[in-house]
């Protein structure tokens, strides 16, 4: 015989082509045990517990079953001596069967009335929606994690490949190297301006580079000691260009998508911290929910392990700040601050990484606008730096790499940083944490170059 | 057809106010105070606002105001709608319930006697629709799920009358399209709300409209009424039609 298999919040049902329903597994009355049976079955399994509803099933000579969705056709799959599981989302005869299910059901007298089974289905849809906000939590912020990371590889390529064009059109134009530091800036400007020449003052102020910067790499051109470049060679130079400036397009665009996903999984801490930081440290932790559980002490000095580890071992000074040393208030600020700060950033982030894992509200906005406060209680309380102690060699030279969340952190980040260039054109606005393309190429790299310069 | 009748707001201020139901739409008030005129429905869920609304109670009953600056269904209808599908005991699948601004007035609307539906796969969104409007109204079954798998919902959702759909996708006319082809009745109708900057920004927004418009009827669907949303929405229009005949 052919049979039809529908699953819905009240059982699973067996029907013949007359329409008779010939088999059923009733699930529990009480929504919430009929919703966490009917999440088992929505993802094809079938309870223990409904074992025999397969024994039955199997006795009962069927050729062939039909469902309308691949859940309830895997879990056909697995009654015995069935030789077909058809699929067919639009089969006409299970659409009429799903209509008038409820009919029957009360034919059946299995359940009271109409009523009574669109009452279970809103129940239990209760019960599966709450099932559905926990769950779809820590789903999406795997996505945030593998967003970040994407922006994290490119992040790297378009390092390296701005250096190598730095190096090649430092043949040609060594002085501008210095003068520029922002890569894409750069790199546009030799994209767009092509050999030396051509970078007058005029130009490059079309260009968006302000006057006074202008006229001195205007001058540089000038009085170059590059050697010449010839057309070939920098026709294929601009390709390299553009294809780069492509990934900076790209960079942006996964920000951007960042940007949206952060405002869906964590609102409040991307209110607080920005969204392409906020993702940095949930890919650190692995997930959102393990952030929510970190005391906001191991928030403050998360991506500073090694740092950490050397104070265990050595009983060196701790690190004062991780990876939220990229948060712009933190790496603006006087050193003698910026533990302070960290401190405070730390212990709101702490709060609104619960909030977002565990469905608070929305209070991102309050609680950046609490923070601003305290840091700016803190700097109008510390404008000095402390006095030394006598006998302590501290020194507030530049922090230590691991202070800062490592030194490939330091070399990437953007936005709003301590020397980054506000002139470059087509730069992205200071905002908070991340932003910004990566930072300049390795400074020891770039003096070897020049020492060997021809 | 309207007297004159006191009314108290939440915070226990007396009104005098003017309540007429709506001349055309079952489950539609209108609520005239003064100079503000606006629209209304009864609450299904007295003493609960969702979105900051007003509310007032006249005769023992609750009243809602209707912003049609939030609710786009309630735009259309202060721009002309001619037939509002949504009627007092309707079951209704509404795509893109979103918070539920809209969703709750349609409750209101639909009674205890109808059903809604309400699909929405935001994850923030949905939690605050079923923590702030579904546990205080119990004709609303939410359900969160991606409206393009249409047949996820399949063991929720029935046949419906009326088919809602509000995503602002790109593709959310043939989304919709797949919906009504799994659960509109022969007889049933949808309202579509198209965003044309979310379909085409470089199209003017009426060519969006058209084109919309086209692919519906295409795919053998009625196009009876295209009411433009502004100034309420800027770039929003409303399509509202019904199945053709088969021939
Ligand atoms: C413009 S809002 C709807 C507003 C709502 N109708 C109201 O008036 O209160 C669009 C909603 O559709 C949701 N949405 C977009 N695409 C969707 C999809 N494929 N499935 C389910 N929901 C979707 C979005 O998350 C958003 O909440």
């Amino acid at each position: 015989m052919k049979a039809y298999l529908i699953e819905s919040p009240v059982g699973l049902f067996l029907i013949d082509k007359t329409g008779k329903i010939v088999e059923k597994a009733l699930f529990p009355r009480n929504p919430k045990d009929a919703a966490l049976v009917f999440v088992e079955i929505r993802k094809g399994v079938l309870p223990a517990e409904y074992e025999d509803f397969t024994k039955r099933v199997a006795s009962l000579d069927i050729e062939r079953i039909t469902v309308d969705n691949q859940a309830t056709a895997d879990l056909a799959m697995t009654i015995g001596g069935l030789s077909k599981v058809e699929l067919n989302e639009s089969d006409p005869a299970i659409n009429r069967y799903r209509t008038r299910l409820s009919g029957m059901l009360v034919r059946l007298q299995l359940i009271e009335s109409k009523d009574d089974y669109e009452k279970l289905v809103r129940d239990v849809s209760l019960e599966l929606a709450k099932t559905a906000i926990g769950e779809a939590a820590t789903r999406r912020d795997l996505f945030a994690v593998q967003t970040v990371r994407t922006i994290e590889d490119l992040d790297k390529v378009l390092n390296l490949l701005a250096g190598r064009i730095r190096e090649w059109y430092g043949l040609h134009f060594p002085e501008l190297d210095r003068l520029v530091e922002k890569h894409d800036s750069y790199i546009r400007l030799v994209q767009n301006l092509g050999t030396r020449d051509n970078f007058t003052e005029q130009a490059l102020i079309d260009q968006g580079i302000p006057a006074d910067k202008s006229q001195r790499i205007a001058e540089a051109a000038q009085k170059s000691a590059g050697a010449e470049l010839p057309e070939s060679d920098l026709a294929w130079l601009k390709e390299v260009c553009s294809s780069v400036l492509q990934q900076y397009k790209l960079r942006e665009k996964a920000e951007g998508y960042t940007d949206k996903v952060l405002a869906e999984v964590a609102p409040n801490m991307s209110a607080l911290i920005g969204a392409v930081l906020s993702a940095k440290i949930i890919s650190i932790v692995g997930g959102l929910e393990g952030v929510a559980k970190m005391p906001a002490s191991t928030l403050q000095v998360l991506g500073a392990e090694k740092a950490l580890f050397r104070t265990i071992t050595t009983g060196a000074r701790p690190p004062k700040h991780g990876v939220i040393f990229q948060f712009a208030p933190i790496h603006t600020s006087p050193r003698w601050l910026r533990g302070k700060i960290a401190r405070a950033v730390a212990g709101k982030l702490a709060i609104a990484a619960r909030m977002d894992a565990y469905g608070g509200e929305n209070q991102g906005v309050k609680m950046k606008a609490a923070l601003d406060a305290k840091i700016n209680e803190l700097k109008t309380r510390y404008p000095e730096p402390p006095a030394r102690k006598p006998g302590q060699n501290r020194t507030y030279g530049p922090p230590r790499r691991e202070e800062r969340g490592g030194r490939d952190d330091r070399r990437r980040f953007g936005g709003g940083g301590r020397d980054r260039r506000r002139w470059s054109p087509g730069g992205s606005g200071g905002g908070t944490g991340g932003g910004g393309g990566p930072r300049r190429h390795d400074r020891r790299d770039r003096e070897r170059r020049q020492m060997n310069r021809p | 057809m309207s007297t004159v009748k006191s009314a108290v707001s939440l915070d226990g201020s007396i009104l005098s106010v003017r309540l007429s139901k709506h001349p055309k739409f079952g489950g539609v008030f209108r609520i005239d105070q003064a100079e503000n005129r606006q629209l209304a429905t009864m609450s299904l869920a007295p003493g609960k606002t969702v979105y900051g609304e007003m509310i007032y109670r006249i005769d023992g009953e609750e009243y809602r105001s209707w912003d049609p600056y939030r609710s786009k269904l309630a735009a259309a209808i202060l721009k002309g709608l001619e037939e509002n599908p949504i009627r007092p005991g309707s079951r209704v699948l509404y795509l893109g319930a979103a918070s539920g601004t809209t969703v709750s007035h349609v409750s209101d609307i639909v009674g205890p006697k109808g059903v809604i539906y309400a699909v929405e796969f935001a994850q923030r969104s949905f939690r605050d629709l079923v923590e702030n409007v579904c546990k205080d109204r119990p004709n609303i079954v939410p359900i969160f799920a991606d409206a393009r798998f249409t047949l996820k919902y399949r063991s929720l959702v029935p046949s419906v009358e009326v088919l809602y759909c509000d995503i602002a996708q790109q593709d959310q006319t043939r989304i919709m399209v797949e919906n009504m082809r799994t659960y509109l009745k022969k007889d049933g109708q949808y309202l579509l709300v198209v965003k044309s900057r979310s379909i085409d920004v470089s199209k003017e927004p009426a060519d969006v409209i058209k084109a919309e418009a086209a692919f519906l009827e295409r795919n053998g669907y009625t196009v009876e009424e295209k009411i433009r949303l502004e100034p309420f929405e800027k770039d929003h229009a409303m399509l509202i039609g019904r199945k053709k005949e088969q021939e």
